[in-house]
């Protein structure tokens, strides 16, 4: 039993060597052989390059896409207010929790911005965590994917990040990357998004309501002040559906600890068409003119101070 | 739980544990609890369903064992009809209501009736074939009633094939759970390299063709034949690795136990025959169908036009059992026709010759044949509607041009990604047979044992690796 279990672990880290040192196409075996394994490079990879650990940002912003195409370092800026979107695709609030407590430290008093989007609250969130163990800028965040949530795909993704660490950056940076991990999308929409099929109950994973809990009390006791903000979306008969389902599934966790909560979701006056770069994100003008009632909001809660 | 998943890797070392632990006579309620927590993984309170089937065949295998005659056939009856009631609420009246719609508004009749917002029980065909399998072995006087309600309900529940099979009969099961097995390392062994394996099948080769199944028959309309083409035989490959893949997971599981499970897959596209393939395919079903509803027709022993008429019944009624859908009716059907068209050429002696032959390149041939025309019923079987098969089918036929599936949802994939899954595929095919055979102990290669014992070293480093981990659900888990 146990020569064979040793005889399993050679082949595992042999075969994992293999395919992360074998190049085809530009590309890791790795990648080709198991949509699991993330290429180096990407929103993740340039995230973390120009995180600056040392510098203070008067707001972080974490979360899913919607932090890094939803809020613009240059409108925060026009405040005298500096801004890091540390967002990465449907980053749940688990991989937010790590990243928050092992990469994207905030400082003392600056403002840490939680974006929830709902659908980041159903399903197991593992697929979210491959790009950013295989990016991270720390081993220990890497390595502790692995042990907050054990899974053979973190296992995996985790060993894929130490055979590759010689391994060259594969992907270049999302298209339109501009600066403080804020990457803006620039279409608008041309056609309304299918409603969404809501027949049954949505099952909201309580793993990642847990999560969100710790991640306040962990944002809270680095001094630094927490709101939770939901993106605006286009505008769907069945999207409120699911948001109001959403609402009250988190609705314990905002009572618990008397965080303040802005709603964008439905309750914004952009326009699909003209604001709107697809079903989920807003587009440069969306974003200009949302961050502006955004800011004017934080600013109401006294949330932020600026030297205008 | 799915067998794929991070809990059955938990659950499945403690229930065996405890299963060794425990004294003989706690063990059936241990297996009972351990299997009414597997189910209630999927929908909780769907437990109730199965335990009213149970309740209702229980009883009724009591009364059917004390009574004669008439009474005896009435109580079989009232057993199958609320049975297969169930069966019909949750799987089929849709199916109908649907079809009653639309003929409904065919005719002009402005009448329509609401479908039912429910979700079909995990499994709901297989236990409902295995529980009335139980009821007409008693009634046909082959089994005893059981009279533990404990000891009945883990024949219908045993965790391992509660969800998708094998479809046991009494005979084989019940005495089993009066046997007071032992550790054996002759069980552990083999059930581990039957999991092993399984498992192999399920997540390594299965789960990874299916994204390229997947993105080909998405949108099959104006794609080139021969992406249709590749499509459709990855999804035979599919389709015979998720769900033979669950068979030796659940008959490997079983095994560790000391509980002996019956085959239900044997390298089925080797076959020369679709009558060959039958006795190799989804066995427990197959013979289910021709054990109770075949031969109680009458057979081989009617003439011939009926014996054909029964064929084609017994596989459209085979192809319901798998799906409310007419594509699943037409998949059925369609093998009976092969079969039927099978049996005429039979009576040819160059066919029979031909069919029985020993020449290696004969069969090979013969069974690439066989394998195409099964290919054929798999395109009904995985296509949304009958006409989208239609679609596919003349587009392979006609050799129409298309778009490629590269410009579409397999983009993401590229070339070197879709060229590993065919390499997979291919390699596959070639010792599929071979691992079939060491795994069953029917064919020894003579290693030595540290040999072995590296081969499926590998096969788990490969499992872990190369597997799609995650909440992908087996295809034969909707029926």
């Amino acid at each position: 039993m146990i020569f064979g279990l040793a005889l399993m672990s050679v082949f595992y880290f042999g075969l994992c060597w293999l395919i992360n040192h074998t190049s085809i196409s530009g590309k890791r075996a790795a990648c080709w052989v198991n949509p699991q394994f993330q290429r180096k490079g990407g929103q993740e990879y340039r995230l973390m390059q120009d995180w600056n650990p040392d510098a203070k940002y008067d707001v972080v912003v974490l979360g899913s896409s919607h932090a890094y195409r939803g809020y613009d370092p240059r409108e925060f800026a026009k405040h005298n207010l500096s801004l890091f979107a540390a967002g990465s695709g449907f980053q749940n609030t688990l991989a937010s929790f790590v990243l928050a407590k092992d990469v994207f430290v905030p400082k003392k008093n600056s403002l840490v911005i939680i974006d929830l989007f709902d659908q980041t609250f159903v399903g197991d969130g593992v697929g979210c965590f491959s790009r950013v163990i295989e990016n991270a800028g720390s081993d220990y965040a890497a390595l502790e994917f692995v042990w907050r949530k054990p899974d053979l795909r973190t296992f995996n993704s985790y060993w894929c990040r130490v055979f590759s660490k010689d391994a060259p950056v594969e992907v270049g940076d999302e298209p339109g990357y501009l600066l403080n991990g804020y990457c803006p999308k620039t279409d608008t929409l041309e056609t309304l998004p299918a409603e969404l099929n809501l027949e049954n109950e949505i099952k909201f994973n309580q793993l990642f309501a847990n999560y969100l809990d710790k991640l306040i009390v962990q944002i809270k006791r680095d001094s630094a002040q927490v709101v939770l903000v939901s993106h605006p979306q286009p505008a769907l008969v069945s999207y409120s559906n699911y948001h109001d389902q959403f609402l009250k599934f988190i609705h314990p966790v905002i009572v618990k600890h008397q965080v303040v909560y802005l709603d964008y979701n439905t309750n914004h006056s952009l326009n699909n068409q003209e604001h709107f770069a697809d079903a989920n994100h807003l587009n440069q003008a969306g974003v200009s003119l949302w961050n502006e009632q955004l800011i004017k909001n934080l600013k109401e809660l006294e949330l932020i101070n600026s030297a205008e | 739980m799915l067998f794929n998943s991070f809990e059955f890797l938990l659950f499945f070392p403690v229930v065996t544990v405890l299963y060794f632990l425990l004294p003989h006579r706690g063990r059936w309620l241990m297996l009972l609890l351990a299997s009414c927590v597997f189910y209630m993984f999927f929908i909780p309170y769907y437990v109730v369903i199965l335990f009213v089937t149970i309740l209702i065949d229980y009883f009724a295998g009591i009364w059917i064992e004390r009574s004669e005659g008439r009474k005896k056939k009435i109580y079989l009856w009232g057993s199958i009809i609320s049975t297969c009631l169930v069966l019909f609420v949750f799987k089929y009246y849709n199916f109908f209501i649907g079809n009653f719609n639309e003929v409904a508004s065919l005719i002009g009749w402005n009448y329509s009736v609401d479908v039912l917002k429910v979700v079909l029980p995990i499994g709901l065909s297989f236990h409902t074939f295995q529980s009335l399998s139980y009821v007409i072995e008693v009634y046909r006087g082959n089994q005893k009633a059981e009279h533990h309600f404990g000891i009945y309900s883990l024949y219908v529940m045993f965790y391992p094939q509660l969800v998708a099979g094998p479809i046991e009969r009494p005979q084989n099961m019940l005495h089993q759970f009066y046997e007071k097995h032992k550790l054996n390392y002759d069980d552990v062994s083999h059930g581990i390299k039957f999991m092993i394996w399984g498992l192999f099948k399920k997540v390594v080769i299965a789960d990874n063709i299916a994204s390229v199944v997947d993105a080909i028959y998405t949108s099959p309309e104006g794609m080139s034949w021969q992406w249709l083409l590749l499509g459709s035989y990855l999804f035979a490959i599919q389709i015979y690795c998720d769900f033979s893949g669950y068979s030796d997971m659940a008959i490997g599981a079983a095994r560790v136990m000391g509980f002996r499970l019956m085959e239900n897959f044997n390298t089925p596209y080797i076959s020369t025959s679709i009558r060959e393939f039958w006795s190799r395919w989804h066995i427990s079903l197959s013979t289910w169908f021709r054990d109770y509803v075949y031969i109680p027709l009458g057979g081989n022993r009617v003439s011939q036009w009926k014996m054909n008429r029964n064929l084609l019944a017994v596989f459209a009624i085979s192809g319901f059992w798998h799906g409310a859908n007419w594509t699943f009716v037409i998949w059925g059907a369609l093998h009976g026709v092969y079969l039927v068209i099978e049996n005429l050429l039979r009576k040819l002696s160059w066919f029979s010759q031909m069919v029985e032959s020993k020449n290696r390149i004969l069969r090979i041939l013969i069974a690439v044949i066989v394998f195409q025309l099964v290919v054929v019923g798999w395109i009904f079987f995985r296509a949304e509607s009958v006409g989208e098969a239609v679609t596919i089918l003349s587009r392979i036929l006609f050799l129409e041009d298309g778009t490629s599936a590269l410009d579409g949802g397999l983009s993401m994939l590229g070339v070197p990604g879709i060229a590993w899954k065919i390499l997979l595929v291919g390699s596959f095919i070639l010792y599929d047979p071979l691992i079939h055979k060491l795994t069953r102990g029917t064919y020894d290669l003579r290693l030595v044992s540290a040999v072995r014992l590296g081969f499926y070293a590998l096969l788990a480093a490969l499992i872990l690796l190369l597997g799609f981990w995650g909440e992908v659900e087996f295809i034969y888990f909707q029926f």
